[in-house]
């Protein structure tokens, strides 16, 4: 029993100590959940046979250490960090944090590159975050907002009441970039550069609520931004925020770009400073992601205050469960051909319905898929078929009635591939249950 | 307030606030209503066409140039169908169609950023915050379509989002104007659509017995989709449909397939156009690239309202040509214009507003408004009133927290009114 406790993830327990649930999920829903969350895809025929029985805190493990795992995580948080229009600059930026996601680099150490990145993006994949925002005022408050939790970037706002002292704070914030430049696709810095308000004050570099930055220590200015920003309460606390916002689809501050928001409700900021307090011990966002995924308020049957809530399957997770119903293996040209899917986001338009039912390389994968799901249910009968077919695409089994709808046409190859089509682009398939 | 209510491209939406939220128009309409109660406008346009100048047009080489100064440039004013209107001389054809329509010479705003400004220039709404539907989208969603096709159609440029009114009510977007998108090509056709559509209902009807709010918004827009790929109505992107004739009178450019698009889909009863012309950010050579930009938009934008005009079309549709902002008279030494919000131009056209008007008028260099300045949000006014929309008329987020279209109490131009 120790043991057990000792090996279990920390911010679980935390989680199951304050979230109430009064009931779970079964193995296959558990399994599919988990599966789009962590994977961006449903489970396997192979996966939902194999694991149904075993411990699921073993199957998250198991699954969150994978690459694959690395890959998903990494391009939906590539959808956070870099504006979708900056199309160019999203794939080496997307492989890059992967990468460190693979090497299970801290949290604290990634951003720092985020902010202090310089060089050209091709050496330097890490430029591209501070490229996209394309100004530096959008990048002082895209900083805030994502890594702090704050909206300062409204400081530009003209008839906000304490515009002085927001402006303020807003310049203090972006003199930390006064001396860095762009060229091309190229961030590098200078010696020279003010941040200078419009009324002609000259602003020095100040982290909200920190006094200003002395100029006589030789730290570069972006390095001692990455330094006061991994080292603030609010940048854990903004994380977690997110990463719970990402797994549960709401945020225990439900605006994860403005943690002070007054009109929000403030039921879940003790669990949100619990768990900020365990993230800064090491800033693994890995074991964070695993403890929220392995808890029973993921894992809740009926939607509770701070549970999950089922949702539109987010772009990544339409995409990743059609290229693997389709049997493509995530060709990049295939992503950008999905481009419908990506644009609209989570939710269902004209487009994306269209292309899920139209667009070409899926047909013609949905018909090597459907080769494949004939091999794996060769010899069985149209019932059997149908089963298989229910559980490859939705994770579940036929009730009666959709069975009787659908067995006729199980019985030859055609059939299975209309069926196949359909279970695509039916709404269950859409959704993240 | 609420994570939705900012970031309508975000997923974390809960199933009550999307079900309380219906596509179509018939919910919208419930949770819309008018602030102080003016009446809405008898609506006079039906249809809505936007020219989107993406980067800011220069306006001293499109509609306010100047004779005589160091930064006039090397092109010439010219006049136009409009006595004693000038207009560049890069766009003759559209100066013999100006009697259609009616400048705005002094607009001005405060946002030099581009994607604040855009932001801005197309919601009304300072940036940050809540993410606020762009113009298209809110009238899109006001008075919804009048056939299979998508209400709000965009061509050109990047996706747009339809901001806190959801996916359902963003445009539907047309990359390469002028075919058909292969994605309104149905994969199968004929009894083998019938039975994949019927194997497709009988699975959607289960799921949507059990999760109702998260069922019907998809099957609600798939049936719309699936209408869409077996209506004929489809044929207005195809402008193989057109003779060539009519084709090379718009051009062969993206602005010019767009426009022709643009026309045929209204023909078709699509409520909202955008076209997008790309490039007119221009810091760097700047003369040389108007010169180009010029040429395409003169053919495009003439031909459009020449057409609209002949049909009878032009007073039920308000055609406006706009960007995020203008750009400096001052040249800079790469022989371009910067960013300048502080005094540029807009064109509007049919839609029932007056024609041949000259709202306001820039200094003598143009660096300054010498009358009448005109905000962002008196021209959205004037283009809610010009569709029959009331410039104090709320539109509810999905939860419920009214927002006004118009955020300041602008009020329609009356002179163009």
């Amino acid at each position: 029993v120790l043991a057990l406790l000792l090996a279990a993830n920390p911010y679980t327990e935390i989680i199951d100590r304050s979230v109430d649930v009064p009931a779970i999920i079964g193995a296959e829903r558990f399994l599919r959940r988990a599966a789009v969350e962590l994977l961006a895809r449903p489970p396997t025929l192979e996966e939902l046979e194999a694991f149904a029985g075993r411990p699921r805190s073993d199957v998250v493990e198991r699954w969150i250490r994978s690459d694959e795992a690395a890959a998903a995580w990494a391009s939906s948080w590539t959808e956070i960090l870099i504006d979708p229009n900056a199309r160019a600059l999203r794939p080496s930026f997307t492989a890059w944090l992967a990468a460190e996601r693979r090497r299970r680099a801290p949290w604290s150490d990634t951003v720092t590159k985020l902010v202090t990145a310089s060089g050209h993006r091709r050496e330097s994949p890490p430029v591209s975050f501070l490229l996209a925002f394309g100004s530096v005022e959008e990048a002082t408050g895209g900083v805030a907002r994502l890594f702090l939790g704050s909206s300062i970037a409204c400081a530009q706002c003209h008839d906000h009441p304490d515009q002085d002292v927001r402006m303020r704070e807003h310049y203090g914030l972006l003199a930390f970039f006064a001396k860095s430049r762009v060229r091309g696709v190229t961030i590098f810095d200078v010696d020279r550069g003010q941040a200078v308000m419009p009324n002609g004050d000259v602003v020095l570099p100040r982290f909200p609520g920190g006094p200003s930055m002395s100029l006589d220590t030789g730290e570069a200015r972006r390095a001692a931004l990455a330094r006061l920003i991994v080292a603030s309460p609010r940048f854990a606390e903004a994380t977690v925020n997110r990463a719970w916002a990402e797994a549960m689809g709401r945020g225990l501050v439900e605006n994860v770009d403005d943690l002070d928001d007054a009109s929000e409700e403030t039921s879940g900021r003790a669990l949100l400073a619990l768990l900020a307090d365990r993230f800064r011990v090491d800033c693994d966002l890995e074991t964070l992601i695993a403890g929220i995924v392995g808890s029973r308020a993921f894992q809740s049957d009926a939607i509770v205050p701070h549970g999950f809530e089922p949702r539109p399957k987010s772009p990544e997770q339409v995409i990743g469960s059609l290229a693997s119903l389709a049997g493509l293996d995530r060709p990049a040209a295939w992503f950008e051909a999905a481009r419908f899917v990506r644009a609209t986001g989570g939710e269902p338009s004209i487009p994306r319905t269209a292309m899920i039912m139209n667009d070409r390389g899926l047909q013609i994968g949905l018909h090597h898929g459907t080769s494949a799901a004939l091999a794996s249910i060769e010899g069985a009968d149209p019932k059997e078929a149908v089963r298989r077919l229910f559980l490859i695409v939705l994770s579940r089994e036929p009730t009666d009635a959709e069975e009787r709808a659908v067995v006729g046409s199980a019985r030859d190859p055609r059939g299975i591939e209309d069926i196949l089509w359909a279970l695509a682009v039916s709404a269950e398939a859409q959704t993240h249950l | 307030m609420n994570s939705q209510d900012r970031d309508p491209m975000n997923r974390r939406t809960s199933p009550m606030s999307r079900r309380a939220f219906v596509i179509g128009g018939a919910s919208i309409a419930a949770a819309i209503g008018s602030r102080i109660g003016l009446a809405a406008p008898a609506a006079r346009a039906r249809h809505l066409i936007l020219f989107w100048m993406q980067g800011g047009p220069s306006q001293l080489e499109t509609f306010d140039p100047k004779v005589g100064t160091d930064t006039a440039g090397p092109f010439r004013p010219i006049p136009t169908s409009v006595s004693g209107l000038q207009i560049s001389g890069l766009l003759p054809r559209v100066a013999k169609e100006m009697k259609h329509a009616s400048l705005i010479r002094s607009m001005t705003s405060r946002e030099g950023n581009h994607r604040r400004a855009t932001q801005r220039a197309l919601t009304g709404h300072v940036p940050g915050g809540v993410r606020h539907p762009t113009v298209g989208s809110v009238v899109a969603a006001i008075h919804g379509g009048a056939s299979d096709l998508p209400p709000f159609v965009a061509i050109g440029g990047e996706p747009v989002s339809a901001g806190y009114l959801g996916t359902a009510h963003a445009p539907f977007h047309v990359e390469d104007p002028g075919r058909l998108d292969p994605i309104l090509i149905p994969s199968t056709t004929g009894e083998r659509l019938d039975r994949r559509l019927s194997i497709l209902e009988a699975i959607d009807a289960r799921f949507a017995s059990e999760q109702p709010g998260l069922a019907n918004d998809h099957v609600a827009v798939r049936r719309r989709a699936v209408d869409l790929m077996r209506s004929a109505a489809k044929e207005a992107f195809d402008l193989s449909k057109e003779p060539e004739k009519i084709r090379e009178s718009y051009g062969t450019s993206p602005i010019g397939r767009g426009a022709l698009t643009a026309r045929r889909l209204i023909e078709a009863g699509v409520r909202v156009v955008q076209i997008e012309q790309a490039g007119w950010d221009t810091h760097v050579e700047n003369f040389d690239r108007t010169q180009r930009l010029c040429a395409d938009l003169d053919a495009a934008l003439s031909s459009l309202l020449a057409d609209l005009a002949a049909s009878g079309r032009l007073d039920e549709t308000l055609v406006v040509w706009m960007g995020e902002f203008g750009r400096t008279p001052r040249i800079n030494a790469n022989r371009g214009r910067d960013h300048f919000p502080a005094a540029y131009s807009v064109l509007l056209a049919g839609g029932g507003l007056r024609r041949g008007a000259v709202v306001g008028r820039t200094s003598e260099t143009g660096e300054s408004i010498a009358e009448r300045p005109v905000s962002i949000t008196e021209l959205l006014a004037t283009m809610y009133h010009s569709v029959g929309i009331s410039p104090d008329r709320r539109i509810g987020t999905p939860k419920g927290r009214p927002i006004d279209a118009i955020p300041d109490g602008a009020l329609p131009i009356r002179e163009l009114i």
